[in-house]
């Protein structure tokens, strides 16, 4: 960062990015052809894929609770 | 009691497998719908000879930007249109000492002046590098209000947008920089791959609206660093409105370039952030070279 706090030119800072998304140009989520996977919705996916990984755990850590009582 | 031999407990046993065995192939499937997918038919990141594109497969403002024609073969369009464009307006082109080629050809040299400045080139993710661009620029005697820039770098200007903008350098700077943004950006390049991969003519128009806009983007940036004012962008799509309702139709430059008030709009913010990026190097607030990504 510069001294004043501002952006730096050649980093972005002022240009901002183009294309795909929301903003001045971009077309609607994913991009111009509409909602495709694999740009920004990868990130969703992984994170709901660990939730299952936990919900997975703690079904585990139940069951293996019920099977000590000799249920 | 032995809790094997307990068939409530062997059952209960058998369904928490089959839980867990499904558990498992849904975590594995939603992690493999984060792979991010490819666009059928567009090239895996590499020019059609098979040399590799840059690191960063992106392109201006870091988009992601699969393109259809290597530096060579862009080359090759760009003269062999640029011929084509001679031949066809051979009677109509102005001589090389007439003040309005002059004009423009000195405009049109500031504002390539401009594009050799490598910290711009990184601000808006040019990538240069191996494209040669011979940088002509012509005037076409015709009424037509409008201007074009092949690849490669052959500018032509019809004389009757000279006559609308009159004196105004900084409004014959916007539509140069302009179409010169056309050609720094490979958009022929991409819409070569574009239209390889595609046959849906409603996304071939919303991508045609993406490149004027980024077009309009890139070009405010090269008026505010060739020293013009990136505010007559906008002074200069007004105008064009007046022109229209003056003449009682659209001149043909929008046919090619839709104007609106989004437009006015996004030029106007664009305009601002062009006159920051460029006090900003006058100042020498400049991010040094990111090492991972190769230089253009």
């Amino acid at each position: 960062m510069s001294g004043d706090g501002g952006p730096l030119l050649g980093g972005g800072g002022f240009f901002g990015r183009g294309g795909f998304g929301p903003g001045p140009y971009g077309m609607g989520p994913g991009g111009p052809y509409g909602a495709w996977p694999g740009c920004g919705c990868a990130s969703l996916f992984i994170i709901i894929g660990g939730m299952f990984l936990v919900c997975g755990g703690f079904l585990s850590l139940f069951e293996n609770m019920f099977r000590g009582y000799g249920y | 009691m032995n809790p094997e031999a307990d068939p409530c407990h062997l059952s209960v046993k058998r369904r928490g497998d089959k839980f867990h065995t499904l558990f498992v192939l849904v975590v594995l499937w939603t992690s493999g719908c984060g792979v991010p997918w490819e666009m059928p038919g567009e090239p895996p990141g590499r020019h059609p000879d098979n040399r590799p594109r840059d690191s960063s497969g992106e392109g201006p403002g870091g988009r992601r930007q699969p393109l259809g024609l290597s530096p060579s073969q862009e080359l090759a369009v760009g003269r062999r249109a640029y011929r084509e464009v001679l031949e066809e307006y051979r009677d109509r082109l102005l001589p090389e000492h007439y003040p309005e080629v002059q004009r423009v050809r000195h405009i049109s040299g500031k504002i390539v002046q401009a594009v050799q400045i490598e910290p711009l080139q990184r601000e808006i993710n040019l990538h240069l590098r191996g494209y040669r661009f011979d940088w002509v620029a012509n005037v076409i005697r015709e009424r037509k209000i409008n201007a074009f820039c092949l690849p490669a770098g052959y500018i032509f200007v019809y004389s009757g947008l000279l006559q609308i903008t009159g004196d105004n350098d900084d409004q014959v700077a916007t539509v140069l920089a302009h179409e010169i943004a056309h050609a720094l950006a490979h958009h022929a390049s991409e819409r070569v791959a574009r239209e390889r991969s595609s046959d849906n003519i409603l996304r071939s128009l919303s991508y045609n609206r993406m490149q004027e806009a980024e077009a309009d983007h890139i070009g405010v940036f090269l008026m505010a660093f060739a020293d013009y004012d990136p505010e007559q962008a906008v002074a200069f799509w007004m105008r064009m409105h007046q022109v229209a309702g003056q003449q009682g139709k659209l001149p043909e430059i929008f046919s090619d370039h839709p104007s609106d008030e989004h437009r006015i709009r996004s030029l106007r913010q664009w305009a601002v952030a062009a006159r920051a990026a460029k006090k900003a190097y006058d100042r020498g607030a400049i991010a040094p070279p990111d090492r991972d990504r190769r230089a253009d």
